[in-house]
């Protein structure tokens, strides 16, 4: 009996302490802290809807990157028709997320939702932000960011032209910049409607931000200054709004932001509400086709004040795993569900008495299909593939090999197979073999194994018993973690890990009967005891 | 019946359960470091020769793959012996050779192998695809164990073994585990062999089940296992209980055969028996702890 308290003496401790820092927090506000400290915390969302057609089916989103005096967290991808994955780039400050069709479905409407919330002005940017910032604002590179570009003429005779009238006069570098953005701040604005390259702005004498940012990038390179168009939000209010574009030029080491449109110049004057999101003339999307329809939403969540207010602000703040970079809150997110799926494993395990194909095999495979669009594709490719596995497998039994080099054989035949999946899946255009690259490889194999080893010892029928569980159990594990707000609480309040360490606790010391015995028991309820 | 009157019903019987088995029996019973004493079939030989208890003989180990060329060199001479994993468990990889025809090796089910099929059972052996967690392995041959004739009627193939569960070094039930078709002639009740509950005091079989399920008469031969007197009884007894002092657990099962010639040999005896024992006997372990308990209490 003496573990057995102990077991729950410490569980409660520990639902002690979850609920002692969850209250403290609550009430210091601690909880509501997200990152480093800004002037205000923004919630932008972003609702698009197009089609994406079934060559590349893709759909590239550009992300707006954390750095500078900006930190995005929290970020959040949904949609219904389309599955999302974060793109590796080699810059990290370049960060892109790609759209993929969920299911065969042919090229229908789909619908995506970004959003996200950020610290603008930060006063005490991360070390992974401040890195960011030195990639992204490094010296431009020869003939980057000088040469013209579509929309961007400045070599055109009428640009350059203009640019020597504008500049006539200005001695210094920063003369001449202010001088080009001067001559361009004082056109006339006009709403976005159309978008008008540098040379027809220049021609009409009036234009947008974006054409005015791209007149001003033009005059600006036609003098040989490097200069790039940024494109963001300006956070303010609670509105709708769409992307505004200003510029930057090089000087002095350094980028200057200046805005023609609302006629801010200069570091020093340049507001901190402005987000960039697009740096460079990039798109938003790339790969849509039609041209996607998208709206932006902008509302202030907290006054998170200017620097900490107290000590338990400060500890909060760097506490927070909101204070991670973007790539890091996801890989966190991850992992945060990684105990919950051990212990619905072990629920299963322990008290309902269901066997899989090893211990946390099935929570990988659950939190493999998170996507609970992927997971009729993944069930479907993972039962196939153990199915054909098994067969490879009895083919193999006949060579008598070493186990470790039919091991080998066996994952060598299994990618074998996935490769003729993903072959004829591309061939007809099912989207369902993308999924293959979530899948958990050597668990498989190794499920495959173990699935032959139940069936030469205990029976068919025992080992598709076994598929069958660790079916239930994958399946339940992505049904439980798979709704967003799962891993939001957990990335708000992780904590919350004690609590689940506690049930662990407690479950390893649980001594009632299992589900599956109350039936296999089952000679002893309808006779009784023998001898009583 | 629904789930807490089955619940409850099962406690009010004092069955024993897996979980409370697995926490209460192994983890509080069983010292982890006693566990390499019954883990290894040849650590469990070792120690019934220093006990002076009576053991199938071990005719040779092999324990990597280079050795395996000594396989034949070993197995000359012998006409009938046992392969089997030294951490292997529930009966996993065990070959039973019954004699030879010409160069072939004769099964118990009536199979005829190659040497080469031998070397392969090895080699997996060796590999550790039978033993316990899958580490690497020792095979082991053994001197194969003739049934003593009275079990002829009630045993399919294989060698049926008496199962004794002990608990405080007690013996608190005991089985007869009878191959059948099904199990392939091996005496695992998960495999569907035939659990044949032991009256603790006379030694005759009152009670049978297999695949949970009650049964009276051998499926396969079709006599009935009712009223079976297993033979040595209380030799049987003795031996368990020597084993588990020596062994110093508090929840073990020793697994027992009877030979022709030599009598009770102690085959092996496992950390974590399972609880089939209780649907063998009609009767929870719980309930026998408690009786045991209370005796040992008793006795100063």
């Amino acid at each position: 009996m003496g573990r057995t308290w102990r077991s729950v003496i410490t569980a409660l401790f520990l639902v002690g302490i979850s609920l002692g820092i969850f209250f403290v927090r609550r009430a210091t506000q601690g909880a509501n802290i997200g990152g480093p400290p800004g002037d205000v915390t923004w919630k932008v969302t972003l609702v698009a809807t197009g089609k994406v057609g079934a060559r590349p089916g893709v759909l590239t989103m550009a992300l707006p990157p954390d750095f500078r005096h900006q930190h995005i967290f929290d970020e959040r991808f949904e949609s219904k028709e389309l599955l999302h994955r974060m793109v590796k780039a080699k810059d990290p400050a370049r960060r892109h997320v790609a759209w993929r069709k969920a299911g065969v479905a042919g090229d229908a409407q789909a619908r995506l939702t970004y959003s996200f919330l950020c610290n603008v002005g930060v006063r005490h940017p991360t070390m992974a932000m401040l890195h960011h910032a030195r990639l992204v604002d490094a010296t431009p590179g020869e003939g980057v960011a000088i040469k013209p570009a579509p929309g961007i003429e400045s070599d055109h005779a009428e640009v350059v032209h203009t640019a020597r009238e504008i500049v006539a006069e200005a001695a210094t570098l920063e003369d001449r910049i202010k001088a080009c953005f001067d001559y361009v701040a004082q056109l006339e604005n006009e709403p976005s409607v159309d978008s008008r390259s540098a040379l027809e702005c220049l021609r009409a004498g009036a234009g947008n931000p974006g054409s005015k940012s791209r007149l001003l990038v033009a005059l600006c390179r036609s003098q040989n200054i490097p200069a790039r168009l940024v494109g963001g939000l300006i956070l303010s209010g609670n509105k709708e709004q769409d992307l505004h574009y200003w510029a930057e030029a090089w000087v002095r080491h350094r980028w200057l932001p200046m805005c023609p449109t609302y006629q801010h110049f200069g570091q020093r004057e340049f507001p901190s509400n402005y987000l960039v999101w697009l740096l460079g003339d990039t798109e938003l999307f790339r790969g849509s086709d039609p041209p996607w329809k998208r709206g932006f939403l902008v509302q202030a969540v907290t006054d998170s004040g200017a620097a900490p207010s107290s000590l338990a602000d400060s500890v909060w703040q760097h506490l927070s795993l909101y204070s991670l970079r973007p790539a890091e809150q996801h890989v966190v997110r991850f992992l945060l569900l990684l105990p919950l799926a051990a212990l619905i494993v072990s629920l299963f395990r322990t008290v309902i008495g269901v066997y899989t194909y090893g211990t946390f095999g099935p929570a990988l495979l659950g939190l493999a299909f998170l996507d609970l669009k992927a997971l009729r594709w993944g069930l479907a490719i993972f039962v196939a593939t153990v199915l054909v596995g098994w067969a490879m497998r009895h083919l193999l039994d006949r060579f008598h090999l070493l186990l470790v080099p039919r091991t080998a054989a066996l994952l060598t035949l299994i990618v074998g197979f996935l490769l003729l999946v993903i072959v004829l899946g591309s061939h007809y255009g099912i989207s369902g073999a993308q999924y293959i690259s979530l899948f958990p490889l050597v668990i498989l194999t190794h499920m495959v194994e173990r699935f032959w080893t139940v069936e030469v010892e205990d029976g068919t029928v025992a080992s598709f018993k076994t598929l069958l569980g660790t079916m239930v159990v994958a399946v339940t594990v992505s049904a439980v973690l798979s709704p967003p707000a799962a891993s939001q609480w957990l990335l708000h309040y992780p904590e919350t890990l004690g609590v689940v360490l506690a049930a662990e606790l407690l479950l390893g010391r649980y001594t009632g009967y299992r589900l599956s015995e109350l039936y296999r028991f089952n000679e002893f309820l309808r006779n009784g005891n023998a001898r009583t | 019946m629904n789930w807490w009157t089955r619940f409850e019903r099962l406690r009010q019987l004092g069955v024993l359960g897996m979980n409370c088995r697995n926490t209460w029996c192994i983890l509080d019973l069983n010292p982890r470091a006693r566990f390499p004493l019954v883990d290894g079939k040849l650590q469990t030989a070792d120690l019934c020769r220093r006990i002076d208890v009576p053991t199938p003989e071990i005719y040779g180990l092999l324990s990597s793959h280079s050795t395996l060329r000594r396989l034949p060199e070993l197995l000359a001479g012998r006409t009938d012996f046992v392969l089997k994993p030294n951490h292997g468990a529930a009966g996993r990889g065990v070959l039973v050779i019954i004699g030879r025809d010409g160069r072939r090796f004769l099964r118990h089910n009536g199979d005829r192998l190659e040497l080469d099929d031998l070397r392969q059972q090895a080699s997996e052996i060796i590999s550790g695809l039978y033993s316990l967690g899958g580490r690497a392995d020792e095979l082991l041959i053994q001197q194969r164990v003739v049934p003593d004739s009275t079990f002829e009627r009630i045993a399919f193939q294989g060698t049926p073994d008496v199962r004794v569960v002990l608990y405080k070094h007690v013996p608190a039930l005991a089985m007869l585990r009878l191959p059948t078709r099904t199990s392939q002639g091996r005496a695992n009740l998960h495999q569907g062999a035939i659990g044949a509950g032991i009256d603790m005091a006379t030694g005759i079989v009152h009670r049978a089940a297999c695949q949970n399920r009650r049964v009276d008469i051998h499926p396969d031969t079709g006599n009935t296992i009712l009223g079976f007197q297993v033979p040595h009884w209380n030799d049987i007894l003795a031996l368990a209980r020597r084993a588990s002092q020596a062994i110093d657990m508090g929840y073990l099962g020793v697994d027992i055969v009877i030979d022709r010639r030599q009598g009770p040999l102690l085959l092996e005896a496992n950390a974590r028996p399972g609880l089939a024992i209780q649907i063998a006997n009609g009767q929870g372990l719980l309930q026998r702890f408690a009786d045991i308990d209370r005796q040992l209490e008793n006795v100063p």
